[in-house]
């Protein structure tokens, strides 16, 4: 047997304008969003701003410098890196770290694992991984020495990144990579 | 599950953005309007679907926006509040032979818009319209004044 449609009545309950016509008009409420419309639009301002300046990374404020005191190693890169976006880190070697025509490099594991590293370049004569990172082994003459290294973070988050040349001669910093 | 949370999240900031630009992109849509339809959709299926153009990661993200478009719609019936944030309330842009002059403002909206939909009705000039509603959908609905 089929089921019956439910029926129910018509109840005039939408407001009406000037008592003849039923629109549901709610002036107060249209006020409020109003109001949140300029406030979103100041956020919007704001983040645009903000990002024009690098603060998501990809501009002034994402770029840092870092160099050790006996100026053995000055490392440029960005403090902000973005997920799936590529980037340079480039290590610029001073004449003491080459040591015997070569430079060896310790890079934590985050450099791979969490910052993406896939290539550098020049390319090492040598890597090595232990002692919680990777050895890097590069050839060299005297200065100036660059090694590059491009990053492609694979998820958001804050990483901790250690490079050494020597006992004395280590960098220490966060990288904050954003979704 | 990165898709899934994209897709959330993508459709929440386009249902805010395209509120808040105006009302009139769901109704009177005009070619400067489909500019920014268009392009905001693109830029957001870039970071929906990220690198993983696959089937299986494309089906999941339309399953789950058209799981999120039936669940607003089903709050919709639910809250009128809700509805209210989503799809805004009508607004009276004309009565009484006086233009609401506060909704005409806060809408941008213009005689000229009023006229256009007073045409389709088939009136002449704006003496003949009794009532210019903007409706929830962006479309303004004309009442005409009783012969």
């Amino acid at each position: 047997m089929a089921v019956p449609i439910r029926k129910s009545p018509v109840e005039d309950t939408v407001p009406k304008v000037n008592g003849e016509v039923a629109v549901g008009e709610d002036p107060e409420f249209q006020r409020k969003w109003w109001k949140f419309e300029s406030a979103v639009f100041i956020i919007f301002t704001l983040l645009v701003l903000l990002d024009l300046a690098g603060v998501f990374g990809r501009g002034p404020l994402a770029k840092a410098h870092k160099s050790t005191p006996d100026g053995v190693m000055n490392v440029t890169y960005e403090r902000i890196e973005r997920t799936g976006t590529p980037s340079v880190l480039k290590v610029e070697f001073g004449n003491n770290a080459i040591q015997g025509s070569e430079i060896q490099l310790w890079a934590n594991e985050n450099l791979v694992t969490k910052l993406g590293n896939k290539q550098v370049a020049p390319q090492p004569a040598k890597s090595v991984i232990g002692d919680d990172g990777i050895h890097y082994t590069f050839d060299a003459t005297k200065q100036p020495a660059t090694a590059v290294f491009s990053l492609q973070p694979s998820a958001p988050g804050l990483y901790d990144l250690t490079l050494r040349v020597s006992a004395s001669s280590e960098l220490h910093f966060k990288i904050l990579v954003m979704p | 599950m990165y898709t899934i949370i994209h897709a959330v999240l993508g459709y929440f900031f386009l249902l805010l953005t395209v509120r808040i630009l105006s009302r009139r992109p769901g109704g009177q849509m005009t070619l400067f309007e489909f500019v920014i339809v268009f392009l905001i959709g693109g830029v957001i299926i870039l970071s929906t679907v990220g690198d993983d153009r696959s089937v299986t990661n494309c089906v999941c993200a339309v399953i789950v926006i058209g799981l999120l478009h039936g669940s607003v719609s089903w709050l919709k019936t639910k809250s009128r509040t809700f509805g209210a944030i989503v799809d805004g309330t009508p607004l009276v842009l004309l009565k009484d032979d006086r233009w609401v002059d506060e909704m005409m403002k806060g809408m941008r909206i213009d005689a000229n818009d009023i006229m256009a939909a007073a045409r389709t009705k088939g009136l002449k000039d704006l003496s003949q319209i009794k009532y210019a509603i903007l409706e929830r959908n962006g479309t303004i609905s004309i009442i005409r004044k009783d012969k």
